[in-house]
């Protein structure tokens, strides 16, 4: 098996390797350590007090279970002229197929990975694995693993945004002379705390509909009116949104929203047709398990050849509020882990 | 098609659907720039802060818009306005024809993407080249197009571009006989380009032959265009927008190529001040050489203030237009009358401030008659009360000059004559701001001084308070004697609000912030130290501190480029307060026999510190000091007692 994850300030980092590490067996389980730096000269500097933690404890929990040493890979998530260039650098992180040879399971952690790392990663490997499944009667296994706190969630505050929106790389919509004409179709996965991304998003489109999923049944059955209540402003004030356009999801079920995210989209791709068709943006801006199921769903019309992207607001980082130490008991009590098996043995067919 | 409830926060350059929109909200005032710099020069480069309206300039010159404005002028006075304008810059003939076919190419981060790709260099600026060069065709075919009311693409076979002589252009494209030959090329062409930049594999596609020039300029010199075998007559003007999108690399390659190749369209660029190299920056920002001006917008205004003015009343005033569906004045909603609450308050004042003068002053005979005049005066309260704040002034002045000159000039009975000029005036009121917490922020002059000659800044504060006339209005509906106005006292409430959420903003928006934050805080304290003085010799106040211009030449030549130099950061930091805006400069001011380069707090940040917003006083100081005070902080003491 070979266990890729990100290491930084979020306290779920180690939870999910912990886990599956228990278990115990006789294979060979590596693993790859993904390091953020914002730019190329704080690879130099020292690391965060919560990051040298973390490096720790993964070091001595392999040790202790007798597994190779971590292999330790750094992502630069901004360019030397403060670009945003982690979706990029996230792809290149595996080039090949060599990079799983050794490996019949591949798993993810995405607890502590920023939305524009874990999704251009898992599309690059999923497109691998999935290339190498169709030549091959042997197959390869991905999966998905994220711990899932909304408590924990809510007291992690961004430390700023970009200035401008941008597409995930490798999700692009087909912006070019033929399609200049198709209408754009927006469907925003509304999450909490998330007003200026959503701005940002929208400054950067033109949309003749926009599709707000939000979720329900969720842990919280007033979340979904929350969100409402919350995003009143940026939907009622607009003409281009209807009430009767928002898509309700469960949140904690991926493949619904994965199923709900197709269903729109094939929609609105029949529904203009006549028009010259549409282009199709949809922003994550909710839970991880949500972005997952949004993933899957863009991942797979794309795949078909529909225009359709990801546009998303770079995080310039996170911090985690103080209160976290006094409550963390009370907190961390509520850390459910999810399993996404992306491909391999169960999709044969 | 978006429409925002508070016009104030529709931007013209955003993506508004309609032409008739967008020529509602354009103030023709922005055209001026072109009086100065000939418009027609073979590159403009437009510079400016985000918002200082470079797109909307840019957007007015394009096919729909230019052809809706030709439509509308025989039946709306703004577009006819507005066609006059753009035909005196001969962009009609005097038929009415359009002269120009623009097509706008904004550059979006799928080119800086590029940059970043597991790809080696020549792969890179090949690339670059050839996306650029289909983009710049492409857009540039649909504007002849619409600009000739043709069918898109479907017409361009009437179009031949086939004959210019360059050697640049590629052997295939010179072999076409019509530019839908050449637009079918490029939509195949461009399709490919972009799949391999969105590709998540290195491998490239070898069918992609790119280039390292841009040719796509030459092929639209206007003795290349004909049309049904005529001659075109119009010129093709290329638009490059959002340059400061590029990488760094992209950026210097495409200027210094459009800059040295002097091509036969006229090519505009526009980019933000960030996108500036730091020696850019530093230097003398707009200017007008052969075939190519470099204007800053920001500087434009800054030198015209009253211009600038008038330009961001109009704009204003076309947006409470379309929230009402009638003509009304913006600063007619920004009352400079202060409200009743303060009325007891005002009194109080007075009472303060004149028993203090009295008391004072009130014994020596040649101040007596100006005394007098304050008591007998008949004006508003406000009124009276800066005047007898000024003669407070004038008087602490007056004494002190007195007491240096001649001890005993106190018995003096001639009344004196004070020289009360309107600068004085602004001190006694920031004064009493400070004093007694009356306004001093509002009025329509003051927003347009906080806008710091920036459009969008403008429009932000704009926008805030004029939600508030909205929600009076909703009110009005309701209580036919609620009144629309905003009293100076909200307008000071909104407008410290907003730039306190500014302030936190710069926080993740600025880069560096925590030492550009020092240094700003430091000259912002030494001007309000410096201002608030009791004789307020600066009247009104300082708003900026001067560097000579040795120093400025020694931050741009030796300290920018030395990593490990003692100024390094501090003249990074001034770098980046230039870049985002935060401080505007002025170069070569000549005072006390020495060159000095000025530097002003955008005055959104002066009401951070209280200080006025009039341009003009400002203090030196030698780098060194800049230098300690970003290193250690400052501690300056209030001077003013009172």
């Amino acid at each position: 098996m070979l266990f890729i994850m990100g290491v930084g300030f979020d306290p779920r980092t180690t939870m999910a390797i912990q886990e599956i590490y228990s278990h115990k067996t006789n294979k060979t389980r590596d693993t790859v350590i993904i390091r953020y730096f914002k730019n190329e000269d704080e690879v130099v500097d020292p690391p965060k007090k919560s990051v040298v933690n973390h490096l720790h404890s993964l070091d001595t929990f392999l040790q202790s279970r007798n597994h190779n040493p971590a292999t330790v890979k750094n992502l630069i998530l901004r360019s030397e002229d403060d670009k945003s260039i982690a979706s990029i650098n996230a792809t290149n992180l595996i080039n090949d197929i060599s990079f799983f040879e050794a490996y019949s399971d591949i798993v993810i952690d995405i607890s502590a990975m920023p939305r524009g790392v874990f999704i251009p990663l898992i599309n690059k490997a999923l497109n691998i694995i999935d290339r190498y499944n169709k030549e091959n009667s042997v197959k390869k296994n991905l999966h998905v693993v994220v711990s899932e706190n909304s408590r924990l969630d809510s007291i992690i505050n961004d430390r700023g945004t970009d200035e401008e929106s941008t597409y995930i790389h490798g999700f692009r919509i087909k912006q070019v002379d033929r399609t200049a004409e198709q209408k754009e179709v927006w469907i925003p996965i509304l999450g909490e705390k998330q007003l200026d991304q959503y701005d940002k998003i929208k400054a950067k489109l033109n949309p003749v509909e926009i599709c707000p999923v939000l979720p329900f049944p969720s842990e919280n059955l007033r979340r979904g009116d929350n969100l409402i209540v919350e995003y009143q402003d940026k939907l009622f004030n607009g003409s281009d949104f209807e009430a009767k356009n928002i898509v309700y999801v469960d949140e904690a079920n991926p493949f619904q929203v994965y199923r709900l995210v197709s269903q729109t989209i094939n929609r609105y791709n029949q529904s203009f047709a006549l028009l010259k068709g549409c282009k199709i943006i949809v922003s994550a801006l909710s839970s991880k398990l949500l972005t997952m199921g949004t993933f899957l769903a863009v991942f797979e019309k794309k795949f078909e050849g529909t225009n359709v992207g990801i546009m998303h607001v770079e995080s310039l980082g996170h911090d985690l509020d103080p209160t976290y130490d006094d409550e963390k008991i009370n907190i961390d009590k509520h850390n459910k882990m999810f399993e996404i098996w992306l491909t391999g043995e169960p999709y044969n067919d | 098609m978006r429409v925002d409830v508070n016009p104030f926060y529709t931007r013209a350059s955003d993506n508004i659907d309609t032409e008739d929109r967008f020529i509602k909200l354009f103030s023709p005032e922005i055209l001026n720039i072109f009086k100065e710099f000939p418009i027609w020069n073979a590159v403009n480069v437009l510079r400016s802060s985000p918002g200082g309206g470079k797109t909307t300039l840019f957007k007015i010159f394009t096919p729909k818009i230019l052809n809706t404005i030709k439509n509308s002028r025989s039946h709306d006075d703004h577009a006819k306005e507005l066609f006059n304008a753009l035909q005196e810059l001969q962009v009609f003939d005097a038929k009415g024809q359009p002269l120009i076919a623009a097509g706008l190419t904004p550059f979006n981060t799928q080119y800086s993407t590029l940059e970043y790709l597991d790809l080696n260099e020549t792969q890179k600026i090949r690339l670059f080249c050839a996306l650029l060069n289909i983009r710049i065709i492409l857009s540039s075919l649909k504007a002849i197009c619409e600009t000739k009311e043709m069918v898109y693409p479907k017409d361009l076979s009437r179009l031949s571009i086939n004959e210019e002589d360059s050697l640049e252009i590629p052997v295939n494209l010179r072999q076409l006989k019509n530019a839908k030959e050449l637009y079918d090329w490029a939509t195949v062409e461009e399709e490919k380009i972009c799949d391999q930049i969105d590709s998540i594999y290195p491998d490239i596609d070898t069918t992609l032959k790119g280039g390292d020039n841009l040719f796509a300029l030459d092929l639209f010199s206007p003795a290349n265009l004909k049309i049904d075998g005529k001659p075109l007559n119009m010129k093709v003007v290329v638009m490059l927008d959002d340059v400061h999108n590029l990488s760094t690399h992209q950026r210097d390659f495409l200027v210094k190529t459009i800059v040295d190749k002097r091509a036969k369209v006229n090519t505009w660029i526009s980019e933000r001040l960030k996108a500036l190299t730091m020696d850019e920056l530093l230097s003398e920002g707009s200017k007008t050489g052969r075939d190519i001006n470099f204007i800053i917008l920001e500087n434009f205004w800054a030198k015209r203030h009253s211009q600038f003015e008038k330009f961001a009343k109009s704009v204003a005033n076309l947006r409470v237009e379309i929230a009402f569906d009638a003509k009304k004045d913006f600063a007619s909603f920004l009352s400079t009358k202060m409200s009743t609450k303060y009325g007891g308050m005002i009194q109080d004042a007075i009472g303060t401030v004149s028993t203090r003068v009295k008391q004072k002053y009130g014994n020596i005979p040649k101040y007596r008659a100006e005394i007098q005049t304050r008591e007998d005066s008949n004006e508003e309260d406000y009124e009276r009360l800066v005047d007898w704040r000024t003669l407070e002034i004038l008087l602490f002045r007056d004494k002190n000059k007195s007491q240096q000159t001649l001890a005993f000039e106190d018995l003096e009975i001639e009344a004196i004559e004070l020289q009360d000029g309107n600068d004085v005036k602004i001190a006694a009121q920031l004064f009493l701001n400070d004093e007694f917490k009356i306004p001093f922020y509002f009025g329509i002059s003051t927003l347009c001084r906080l806008a710091s000659s920036n459009i969008e800044q403008f429009l932000n504060i704009a926008g805030e308070l004029f939600d508030i006339v909205l929600e009076n209005w909703v009110k009005q509906m309701v209580n036919s004697n609620h009144q629309l106005i905003l009293t100076p006292d909200k307008q000071e409430d909104v407008i410290k609000r907003i730039v306190q959420n500014k302030w936190r903003e710069l926080n993740t928006s600025v880069p560096q912030f925590e030492d550009v934050k020092k240094l700003l805080e430091a000259i912002g304290e030494y001007c309000y130290s410096e201002s608030y003085v009791p004789n307020a010799w600066n009247s009104p106040g300082i708003n900026g501190i001067a560097i000579t211009m040795a120093e400025r030449k020694e931050i741009k030549d030796s300290y920018l480029k030395d990593k490990s130099h003692p100024y390094y950061k501090l003249s990074k930091c001034l770098a980046i307060c230039i870049a985002y805006n935060l401080i505007d400069f002025k170069l070569n001011y000549k005072c006390k026999g020495k060159d000095w380069m000025i530097l002003y707090l955008n005055r959104i940040y002066c009401v951070k510190y209280q200080l006025p917003l009039n341009n003009g006083k400002f203090k030196e100081r030698k780098l060194k000091d800049l230098l300690v005070w970003l290193n250690n902080g400052v501690n300056f003491q209030k001077k003013l007692k009172v």
